[in-house]
């Protein structure tokens, strides 16, 4: 275990910030605070990065007490969304800067820099001024600047965020390569999940103040483990339903029986509950087949793209849902609009709502 | 980046932006006319008037005289004292107000203010009432033989109230706009706060800095109503030029007002210039520090008419 939080607490007057959060981060991994705006992703980092203190609760670094130890004395590499580059010191400079304040010798300096421009790709860059670079080669230029003095471990808040798409999408796997290549215990905040999921090892999502779930990409997108990161991870078909006999039933679907095999709750008692369809588990096809399906108009094809994506209305209820098809099997079906198919989800995810007496 | 394209005007014909020419050169005749007549004329008058009995005689009426010699040292020792003590103060307050969020900072800010909207004259007054005899300290004062009122101390305490708003106000919005970020970036790198402060802030305040200070500086030498009243103008004492140029004045020894006037006049050109040299630079670092390489909002704003144009026209 390299750094680790334990129940960090976190107030900004009556807003809680942090309740009581608990983190570990193993050596060498790449972990993304994933999260909406105010859920306490960026404080985290804060606290982490020396900038901020909890009002309660422990940073350790490889066992060791941090939490009062000022950010200058950390040695943790910062990266922000706006790059926050010197902007009166060239790109040499500023990736020189944390040598200059430890005193590191001139030749020494002008190798390591040199090395440091070579990792980022920013080779014959050195007397350039940051505003003569674009936002990628900022950002770069920034990470390098970061990683001067070889910190323990990398911060790095929305760093992606201040750029154009395809620019984003390059720098993530770059970031991700470079992440390979020299292996530092690195924590980025982002809001986006796609990012969020290409680029880390362990996805963490926070939810006001407090995590939600924690555990590797696939862990988290296979098993959410509540209705907050099912709904976060990306567009789902969300349905008010109810659980009873090993069966889900949507909610005005009784008559036509919109229901979907539920084992998990064998019960008589019928309960309440959520169910999640996610829209590349919902399969189109143009005859009902053996496990219970339901009748759909198609509304709308969006065939842009690798995944073509469909809009239907199921018959003669009217709930809308949304599927995601590969290129291939649309082609295969020759869907076309105003078509009635049969849908079923290859898979349904269930969240009881808590008890409430 | 410049946004061009080629749009040219036919001679003769009514341009869509134009006023009739009797409006356009009335309203130039009246902008001249008052700028020459409040403005130019004065200046030219204090500089005609000086060398009025011819270029020896100027500098000897400055340099003959040992009141005004004096005036001018003192006004060269006060002004200085004062632009230092402000840009300590001017420093220190713009970084308090722009980089924390704390009770009073309203306060604080309507404070620095304050001195702009006061007469000098109720300023140095205050100070009589203070430090003066019949004021709180001035027994005490008396007592411990530190002198302040009439003396080189309550020039600069006076001066310095006055012009206590130059440096912070020019400084605030340029902090306010570079944010936190690099100081920050500088403090996780490992520097110290004089590290911060001297390699990052420091470098991106400069011209800010040296803008205020010119400010403060001319207001310094030139303050006259809140010195008038903490000097007790006694020449050869505790007279500034400013002061010097009103005695002068009343004496009836025009030569020699004018001249001195001249010397302030001096000071007043100079700092114009400066004063523009330094809006074009923090102009140009302003458009480096926006521009995002390509130039995109800038072609945004010249097309809606916000920035001013080169060559090319937007059609």
């Amino acid at each position: 275990m390299t750094i680790s939080i334990s129940s960090v607490a976190k107030k900004f007057g009556d807003f809680v910030a942090l309740d009581n959060v608990s983190l570990e981060v193993p050596e060498g991994e790449l972990v993304a605070l994933l999260g909406p705006s105010g859920s306490g992703k960026t404080t985290l980092l804060r606290i982490l990065a020396g900038l901020e203190l909890p009002d309660s609760g422990q940073v350790l670094y490889q066992g060791g007490d941090v939490t009062n130890k000022r950010a200058r004395d950390r040695n943790f590499g910062l990266v922000f969304q706006h790059y926050a580059l010197f902007r009166h010191m060239t790109v040499f400079e500023n990736v020189a800067f944390a040598l200059r304040v430890r005193k590191w010798l001139n030749p020494k300096v002008k190798e390591r820099v040199n090395e440091l421009l070579h990792l980022v790709r920013l080779e014959g860059l050195g007397p350039r001024y940051p505003s003569q670079l674009s936002g990628g080669q900022q950002q770069r230029v920034a990470l390098a600047r970061a990683l001067a003095a070889q910190p323990q471990v990398l911060l790095l808040d929305e760093p992606f965020g201040a750029l154009d798409a395809k620019v984003r999408q390059e720098l993530r796997h770059w970031l991700r390569r470079l992440h390979e290549e020299i292996h530092i215990t690195s924590i980025f905040v982002t809001h986006d999940q796609e990012e969020a999921f290409e680029v880390a090892d362990k996805v963490v999502v926070m939810n006001r103040g407090k995590i939600e779930q924690q555990g590797t990409t696939r862990e988290v997108f296979d098993h959410p483990a509540s209705p907050f990161v099912m709904d976060f991870l990306g567009n789902v078909n969300v349905f008010q339903g109810r659980l009873q006999n090993g069966k889900a039933v949507l909610q005005g679907s009784d008559v036509d029986g919109l229901e979907f095999a539920y084992p998990d709750y064998p019960h008589q008692v019928a309960r309440d509950a959520q169910i999640y369809i996610r829209p590349h588990e919902l399969e189109i096809e143009r005859r009902p087949n053996g496990v219970k399906s339901a009748t759909a108009k198609i509304v709308r094809i969006h065939p842009a793209g690798p995944v073509t994506k469909i809009q239907l209305q199921t018959v003669p209820q009217g709930i809308a849902l949304s599927a995601e098809l590969s290129r291939e099997r649309y082609e295969e079906l020759l869907l076309k609009d105003g078509e009635t198919v049969y849908v079923f989800p290859r898979r349904v995810r269930v969240f009881l709502p808590e008890y409430v007496i | 980046m410049k946004a061009k394209s080629n749009l040219t005007v036919v001679s003769g014909a009514p341009r869509p932006r134009q006023d009739p020419w009797i409006v356009r050169i009335g309203l130039i005749t009246a902008a001249v006319l008052s700028i020459s007549l409040l403005i130019v004329l004065p200046i030219v008058n204090v500089f005609f008037q000086a060398f009025e009995k011819g270029v020896s005689s100027y500098f000897s009426s400055l340099y003959s005289d040992p009141d005004t010699r004096h005036a001018i040292m003192l006004t060269l020792i006060v002004a200085p004292i004062s632009v230092a003590l402000n840009t300590v103060f001017g420093v220190a307050a713009a970084w308090t107000i722009s980089r924390f969020r704390f009770w009073g900072r309203g306060l604080l800010i309507t404070l620095i203010d304050l001195p702009f909207s006061v007469s000098p004259v109720v300023v140095g007054l205050s100070f009589v009432l203070l430090f003066g005899l019949q004021g709180y300290f001035g027994v005490w004062l008396k007592d411990h033989h530190v002198k302040i009122l009439f003396a080189i101390p309550g020039l600069v305490l006076a001066t310095t109230f006055v012009t206590l708003p130059f440096v912070a106000r020019e400084l605030i919005p340029v902090m306010e706009a570079q944010g936190a970020d690099e100081e920050i970036a500088a403090t996780s790198l490992g520097a110290s706060g004089w590290q911060t402060f001297w390699w990052v802030t420091f470098s991106n305040i400069r011209s800010g800095l040296m803008y205020g200070i010119i400010l403060c500086n001319a207001r310094a030498m030139g303050e006259f109503g809140a010195v008038y009243v903490v000097s007790g103008h006694i020449a050869g004492q505790t007279d500034t030029m400013p002061l010097r140029v009103e005695k002068l004045f009343q004496e009836y020894n025009n030569s020699g007002s004018f001249a001195v006037a001249s010397l302030l006049s001096v000071v007043a050109l100079g700092t114009l210039f400066l004063k523009t040299l330094l809006e074009r630079r923090i102009q140009s670092e302003r458009a480096v520090a926006a521009a995002p390489g390509e130039g995109k909002e800038l072609l945004v704003s010249n097309t809606a008419g916000l920035a001013s144009q080169t060559p090319g026209a937007a059609a």
